[in-house]
């Protein structure tokens, strides 16, 4: 029963606001002038919708941590080259894919084993933390690549379809299509994990 | 809009995502040691030479001077404008408004078309013969009357100008007609999204961007229906939803001759209910969209009892109906019938009351637009929406508990 959890709709907006893109283009700037502020304002600001994007992509908690890690280092030396568009998320997100991708061909090189990541599951010790992993855990596996990829950016960054859709080089129409699918089978996921 | 699985998703990963800040503000501080100990003996970075940067510029110049501006100022297409009804037509101009290329989209825009050159002609002389052949073609008439303008032009001024002045002067031209005008204007500005989609559906880029809008405002709207459907159509849907999307200007209001009528469906559902009017209170007809056919949905209540009913815009069948009151439950689908409740219901009433007392407001603050029992997953739940101002909500209330099993927000 810890799954259901329901929302008042005064959490259901701050939630919302909270994932909004809101971020900052400034704080791009001062990076590139080698601010450490910024970075961490930054960091605070997007480090769920990077981490949850690597996640789903990695689908391994120890790579996606890895991950989150080298690409706050990447925002750090690649900062003066940002140029302002108005979309300093959809940049932050191309190279938390970039990072990603070349994660998982590291991987494939190193023939990961899988059964790290279920062990990394399990050493936790505080309930609460093990319940959201579990609820993680579950969501994830329930999807297909493409479609954790849509779902948790769709949650997390803030992005409309549109720019996801730019973001992972898809159709529009196959990416509301998918994440239509995504929540149906989502729901059904947390649905049985009760 | 977030769905509520989204939000617990997201709440999670934001409680689990690992504090890696120390980590990285320990490798800058290494970093930047080590690039201050280069800094001392590598030289300064060379930049790149000034005289390359002005022999480029100075290229630029011949070209355009020996290239002639009079072909560059006249050929080039500065504002694009599609026309949609449902024959779709592209056009593109230059700076002086005179057309370059007429190109049609579908094929109703070939017969209206037929053989017209237009090309050098003045941009309104152009939109008042396209607008001319539609209406003699039958493509514009009292059955539908609603046309889509889209403008796209680099400059988001001279594209709001532009589209302004369509949108007027096709609704001059409709009046000139005896036709009361319906005219949904935008401009657009390339996307790839929207091209690929429009590719997809075989429709317009202007149709595409608009459908998309469409979907981002009322995700139950599906772009697979909404492509095939006629502009006329689509804005009797925005009508209906009483909200046009982001960057749409929709003025008059679209023909429905072509359906029954609210007159018409009223009497279709009394009948079915074995109701009489006087009895009745209307508080919703509108139309919709059930699996990319044109539908009403009524919503009307007679001696404390709820009625919904979803009738077939064209043809008056009645696809779906529900009644329920607080002393009896039940629920009726024409198509696939429910098993009916094994646990008494709290009634609608009460499920309002647990949404409003979930939301923090009260009955006299909010306007429901929707009160009805469902079942989901096998579970019987009233959905609830309603708006305070702006803000829509929509709950899903467990019709046996009275628990709140989704609570959504979009402002």
């Amino acid at each position: 029963m810890f799954l259901m959890t329901t929302v008042s709709a005064e959490e259901t907006k701050r939630r919302t606001r909270a994932h909004a893109q809101n971020v900052d283009e400034n704080l791009i700037l001062r990076i590139s002038s080698g601010d450490t502020e910024a970075l961490e304002a930054l960091y605070m600001q997007t480090k769920s919708a990077v981490f949850g994007f690597t996640l789903s992509i990695l689908h391994n908690w120890q790579n996606a941590e890895d991950v989150l890690q080298d690409v706050y280092l990447r925002i750090w030396d690649a900062a003066a080259s940002y140029h302002p568009q108005g979309k300093p998320m959809a940049w932050i997100l191309t190279i938390t894919r970039n990072l990603s991708l070349m994660k998982l061909r590291d991987r494939e090189r190193q023939h990961f084993s899988l059964i790290e990541q279920v062990d990394s599951l399990t050493d936790e010790d505080v309930i609460d933390d093990r319940l959201n992993r579990v609820l993680i855990q579950t969501a994830l596996d329930a999807l297909a690549e493409e479609e954790r990829e849509i779902v948790v950016l769709h949650a997390l960054s803030g992005l409309k379809h549109r720019e996801i859709a730019d973001l992972l080089a898809l159709p529009l129409s196959t990416v509301l299509s998918k994440y239509r699918r995504a929540l149906a089978k989502l729901k059904l996921a947390l649905k049985e994990g009760e | 809009m977030k769905k509520q699985v989204e939000i617990r998703l997201a709440d999670a990963i934001e409680k689990e995502t690992p504090d890696v800040l120390p980590r990285i503000l320990q490798r800058i501080a290494e970093k930047r040691e080590t690039q201050e100990a280069q800094h001392v003996v590598a030289p300064a970075v060379k930049k790149r030479s000034p005289l390359r940067a002005w022999a480029v510029a100075a290229a630029a110049v011949l070209v355009l001077a020996l290239g002639g501006t009079y072909t560059y100022r006249n050929l080039t297409p500065d504002s694009s404008i599609a026309l949609d009804v449902n024959p779709s037509i592209l056009l593109t101009v230059n700076r002086q408004e005179r057309v370059l290329s007429v190109t049609p989209q579908n094929a109703d825009a070939e017969v209206v078309l037929d053989g017209m050159d237009l090309k050098n002609v003045d941009l309104d002389v152009a939109v008042n013969a396209l607008i001319g052949s539609m209406l003699k073609n039958g493509y514009i008439s009292e059955l539908a009357n609603s046309v889509l303008i889209s403008v796209e032009n680099s400059d988001p001024a001279k594209a709001a100008q532009l589209q302004e002045h369509l949108a007027q002067s096709v609704g001059e031209l409709l009046r000139a007609n005896n036709l009361a005008p319906s005219v949904l204007s935008q401009t657009v500005t390339e996307d790839e999204a929207v091209k690929a989609l429009a590719e997809e559906y075989g429709i317009s880029e202007g149709k595409a961007s608009l459908i998309y809008k469409l979907v981002e405002l009322d995700a139950t709207l599906t772009v697979d229906h909404l492509a095939k459907l006629q502009v006329n159509d689509i804005k009797l849907l925005i009508e209906a939803r009483q909200e046009t999307p982001a960057g749409v200007s929709a003025e008059g209001t679209a023909s429905s001759a072509a359906y029954l009528g609210t007159d018409a469906v009223k009497e279709i559902a009394l009948a079915d209910a074995g109701l009489d009017a006087a009895e009745t209170t209307f508080y919703e007809i509108s139309f919709d969209l059930d699996d990319g056919q044109m539908v009403y949905e009524l919503e009307f209540m007679s001696a404390g009892t709820e009625y919904e009913y979803e009738i077939d815009a064209a043809s008056g069948a009645i696809l779906q109906k529900e009644q329920k009151g607080n002393a009896k439950e039940q629920t009726k689908n024409t198509t696939a019938p429910t098993a009916p409740a094994t646990s008494p219901l709290i009634g609608v009433e009460s499920a309002k009351d647990c949404a409003l007392k979930d939301a923090g407001l009260s009955a006299s603050e909010v306007t429901f637009s929707k009160a009805k029992l469902d079942e989901e997953d096998g579970v019987q739940v009233y959905e609830i929406e309603f708006r305070m101002g702006k803000i829509k909500y929509e709950y899903k209330i467990d019709a046996a508990t009275g628990a709140v099993l989704e609570a959504e927000q979009d402002d």
